[in-house]
């Protein structure tokens, strides 16, 4: 990436918000190569209860590609808006490239704090993924916005702020999104079936 | 459907999900009464819509998992019973032998070190080989990318656990569990296996009444290896959020103390779990770890006959044993134990002779198979659990440090050494570690002195916060075994008492300097503090200590607090021999600078001490320049003896920008902008010391005095008082001429110090407000002390001209000016 590695990704973020797109096109590797990189150490069950949370590689990533420059809190709303996109492909990828013979990965079953034995649904990233490019054609901003809050972590509030659209509106277009993302997988399971 | 039909189904939707459940179908009527098929498809997603609203996609955090179906060699994974801190529980089937087992997949990062893996293979497999019916059998282990499994039988029953949430055991059974957990930990340690980590959550009952215990030599696996090592900080417990840590309620004294651990330490552990079997009380169970692990070293739990009435005695007596502190006086094997048990169930009744009561509990499987190689999927779990505790702890990250930590008390630290001689250990690391936080410009942090008055209150959290005004409280503990020390800390949010974060860090000695700056940067860097680069070095530079010589000064850190003349001359000696020790060990000379400057005038006359308070800070700013109490120290000197204000100012400043919650770098600089006439700045640092040092009133006493030799009366008795600082009230109320007023308070003040140099103030106050007698009493009395040591002649002489003598006033100020007196 020639170019790009004297650019500290703090600058080439804050030169993306003053409305530089040629930054943007500059950072995109640069994070993606990195966030990459953190989510393949964390899929390589490093962690004792084998879970991934996206928020925490996000910040991982952040602090590795900026030297451990602390966030603030416009940036990190922005950037963890970047990120969403391609948390989503990493871990899509990854999802394709293990997944078992079988289509449906089926139901997984988890022991809550007191071990009581409770059934859990889960989701296969996968049919999410199928799903939301289906949704994308009805509405690609609902699509983004479940992104933004399902693979990057964000918040209402942030999620708000970096599409520029109220925290209630927000919140009815994702509630609706998920319902339809929800009966659009469990439509192609039961036709898979 | 095409975008349009969507963004109708999608408003009716949203509107209708804005209202009661019942009144849903009417509106959905009104809204689709011209489109059948917008009704039909809108109707269709509500029908749906609970289970898509409950949990889905509603947390981030994804498990990385054997996917259900996966083929592993000669098993098939059938799904997941169970995942916790140690790893994953699959149901597999062993297509092979046709029978159902259990696989264990165990966190990856356990087994970096290759030599660790080995030793827990050795011994699982040695586990394996006992095949005892009260031992979980296992069939086979290995590694998959890296992550230990084991494969073992698949068994039906609950936890101990589990039975224990419904409450105490019936003693009959009690004792048939007990006999055979004895039983099974009599085998293992005869091949010399110890478990380590016996607990509730390890120990199994069947469907038909048989104890398993599970889980041997995985906690050698797991436990901290850093007491061994030297080098980097072991990270050794962390927790979530809102969660109490482990299983320190079933750990041996040895085991808290140095994580040493014999088959003796599994005695205890079976101690602490029959006390709980028949009393339904955890033995040591305390709001947080660190007290419980304090309870293990230094408290006996309440006696079981006080909770349960109708209990053989002899139990009681046996449960005593195993929970004695040293290990000598246990139980010395299992086989005694099991023995001892044995004797009380009727006429040595076995197992079966005992008929357990039917379990409500829904089976449980548990555990077992072979041979996994699987394929990985990503699953996501919608557990509301989870989603409810990621979502708490997002929504605090997502804050950032906006309406997050803004301040914080570092409460004292807690000695767990069950000695008081080692408080001045527990105390000194809690002062560097309020001084590591305290270089933090974003952060307010109370002071030392003002955090120490909750040493071992009753108070709660957010009762301190409040006292406080602050928005988090670090609280923990310290552990020394010889050089080993263990920093336990957690971080407890303070307006909702949750536990934020948590962690125990060992070091040796050598290495305490990098492990209180470990602990303050992952404080830092949880609450999302912003650091400046020149913060972030300080708190990753640290340098070794030579043991002995930090040893000595953490020591005369402890007496220089203490303040009285006794203590600060022992602080020098301390001081003194930590430099004989260790020539380079700077804090010991900033120490060393810290003790003479609080001689002075008070104790000694300037001239003797303060060339040596000079020389010391001087010394130790050469050696370190980034300490703030030795550039405190300097700025004193500069001030008060030197006279070279721009030096004073520019100490500090230098000592407020290193540690910007250091109340003494306030209150000097205060007193610099004061004597060159900036009133109002110096104001400003008076506030900002009594916002990071609210109790001891010092700022106040310092302002009060001040205000006093301003000749603004009114405003010193108003501080004063609040400082409760009688002798200026004293002073003040006699310049007005209110004698009664005086008189009062100079009685109070009197009786609360020996020091001639106070008494000589309070005896002017007498002398102004009339009462020549009392103050020519006193006088004597300073005069007779002033032959015997340093009195600062400055007080003497104003007492002389309140009695009106000038000859002699004058004589004292001349001695005063030789001494230097400031």
């Amino acid at each position: 990436m020639p170019g790009t590695t004297t650019h500290p990704v703090s600058e080439l973020l804050a030169q993306w918000r003053a409305g530089d797109e040629e930054s943007l096109r500059r950072l995109l590797p640069l994070v993606y190569n990195e966030l990459r990189r953190v989510a393949h150490n964390h899929l390589r069950r490093e962690r004792p209860d084998h879970t991934l949370q996206t928020t925490a590689l996000v910040h991982e990533a952040y602090l590795c590609l900026t030297k451990q420059q602390a966030m603030d809190f416009e940036n990190r709303a922005h950037f963890f808006g970047i990120c969403a996109n391609l948390m989503r492909q990493i871990l899509v990828q990854y999802a394709r490239r293990h997944k078992a013979a079988k289509r449906n990965a089926g139901c997984v079953m988890a022991l809550d704090e007191n071990l009581a034995l409770r059934e859990k649904q889960s989701v296969d990233l996968v049919a999410l993924d199928d799903a939301l490019h289906e949704l994308a054609k009805l509405d690609p901003q609902q699509c983004r916005i479940v992104e933004l809050r399902f693979f990057g972590g964000l918040s209402i509030e942030e999620t708000s702020r970096v599409l520029g659209i109220s925290p209630a509106t927000i919140k009815r277009h994702w509630t609706t999104a998920r319902i339809w993302l929800h009966d659009e997988i469990s439509r192609v399971n039961r036709d898979d079936a | 459907m095409t975008p349009e039909q969507w963004q109708r189904v999608r408003d009716v939707l949203a509107e209708a999900l804005e209202r009661k459940p019942e009144d849903r179908p009417a509106f959905v009527d009104g809204a689709c009464s011209l489109d059948p098929s917008l009704r039909q498809e809108v109707e269709r997603l509500l029908a749906s819509c609970d289970e898509a609203r409950s949990g889905f996609l509603q947390s981030s955090t994804f498990r990385v998992g054997l996917t259900p179906g996966a083929q592993l060699g000669d098993y098939e994974v059938q799904r997941l019973l169970g995942s916790g801190g140690m790893g994953e529980v699959y149901r597999a089937r062993d297509s092979r032998l046709g029978r159902e087992v259990a696989i264990k997949v165990l966190p990856a990062i356990l087994s970096h070190d290759p030599d660790r893996l080995r030793r827990f293979e050795q011994e699982a497999r040695a586990a394996a080989a006992l095949n005892h019916p009260n031992i979980l059998g296992v069939y086979q282990l290995g590694t998959y990318e890296g992550a230990p499994y084991l494969v073992s039988e698949l068994l039906e029953g609950s936890t101990l656990r589990e039975l224990l949430l419904r409450g105490a055991v019936p003693v009959r059974k009690v004792i048939d569990y007990g006999v055979q957990i004895a039983r099974g930990l009599t085998a293992a340690h005869e091949k010399g296996i110890t478990h380590r980590d016996l607990k509730p959550e390890n120990l199994f009952v069947t469907k038909d009444g048989r104890v398993k215990i599970l889980d041997f030599g995985l906690a050698k696996l797991t436990q901290r290896p850093a007491m061994l090592d030297h080098g980097a900080p072991t990270l050794s417990v962390q927790t979530e959020p809102g969660m109490v840590m482990g299983t320190a309620g079933y750990m041996a004294p040895e085991q808290v103390r140095t994580s040493a651990a014999d088959h003796r330490t599994d005695i205890f552990a079976f101690g602490a779990i029959l006390y709980e079997m028949l009393s339904g009380k955890r033995a040591f169970h305390k709001p947080t770890s660190a007290e419980t692990m304090a309870a293990i070293l230094n408290e006996d739990p309440a006696p079981i006959s006080q909770i349960v009435r109708t209990i053989p005695p002899a139990l009681p007596r046996i449960v005593q044993r195993c929970l004695e502190k040293n290990p000598e006086q246990r139980f010395q094997t299992a086989s005694d134990l099991a023995f001892a048990l044995e004797a009380l169930s009727d006429s040595g009744a076995t197992r079966s002779d005992l008929p357990g009561e039917k379990t409500s509990l829904p089976w449980r499987w548990i555990f077992g198979s072979a041979m996994a190689l699987a394929v990985i999927a990503i699953t996501f779990i919608l557990s509301p659990e989870t989603a409810g505790r990621w979502r708490d702890r997002l929504q605090w990250r997502s804050a950032g440090n906006k309406a997050g930590v803004h301040s914080l008390a570092v409460l004292p630290l807690q000695n767990l050494s069950g000695d008081p001689s080692q408080e001045y250990f527990a105390d000194g690391m809690t002062e560097q570690l309020t001084a590591d936080l305290g270089q933090i410009s974003a952060l307010r942090v109370i002071s030392r002195t003002s955090a120490m008055h909750y040493k071992n209150t009753n108070k709660t959290v957010p009762e301190i916060a409040r006292e406080l005004n602050v928005d988090a409280v670090v609280e923990g503990s310290v552990e020394r075994a010889g050089d080993q020390i263990r920093i336990t800390a957690q971080l407890i949010e303070a307006s909702t008492d949750r536990h934020l974060w948590a962690r125990s860090y060992d070091r040796d000695l050598r290495g305490v300097l990098f492990l209180q700056g470990d602990v303050a940067q992952a404080i830092a860097s949880e609450i999302k503090i912003n650091l400046t680069p020149q913060e972030q070095e300080h708190l990753t530079t640290a340098r070794q200590v030579n043991p002995q010589a930090h040893e000595l000064y953490l020591r005369g850190l402890f007496d220089l607090r203490k303040g009285t003349p006794e203590a600060i001359d022992e602080a020098i000696k301390e001081f003194q021999q930590a430099i004989t020790t260790d020539r380079n060990e700077a804090l010991a000379y900033a120490g060393l600078g810290n003790a003479y400057y609080d001689q002075s005038t008070i104790l000694k006359a300037p001239l003797e001490v303060m060339p040596k308070a000079k020389a010391a800070s001087v010394r130790a700013i050469e050696l370190d320049d980034s300490l703030a109490e030795a550039h405190a120290s300097l700025g004193y000197v500069k001030l008060l003896f030197d006279w070279d204000w721009p030096g004073a100012k520019h100490e500090f400043r230098r000592a407020l920008e290193l540690n910007p919650n250091l109340p003494r770098a306030h209150l000097g600089y205060a007193l610099y902008l004061l004597t060159t006439r900036h009133p109002d700045e110096a104001s400003e640092e008076f506030n900002r010391a009594d916002a990071i040092d609210p109790f001891t009133g010092q700022s106040h006493m310092d302002r009060a005095w001040l205000l006093f030799n301003a000749s603004r009366f009114e405003e010193a008795i108003q501080t004063a008082t609040r400082a409760g600082d009688d002798r200026v009230v004293a002073l003040s109320s006699a310049e007005l001429g209110r004698s009664e007023q005086a008189i009062a308070a100079a009685d109070r003040a009197v009786t609360k110090t020996k020091n001639p140099l106070w008494l000589a103030q309070i005896a002017s106050a007498y002398a102004l407000a009339g009462s020549k007698d009392k103050a020519r009493g006193m006088l004597i009395n300073i005069e007779a002390q002033a032959r015997e040591r340093y009195i600062c002649g400055f007080n003497v002489a104003c007492l002389y001209a309140s009695l009106g003598d000038h000859e002699q006033a004058f004589t004292w100020l001349e001695k005063a000016y030789r001494d230097r007196s400031d």
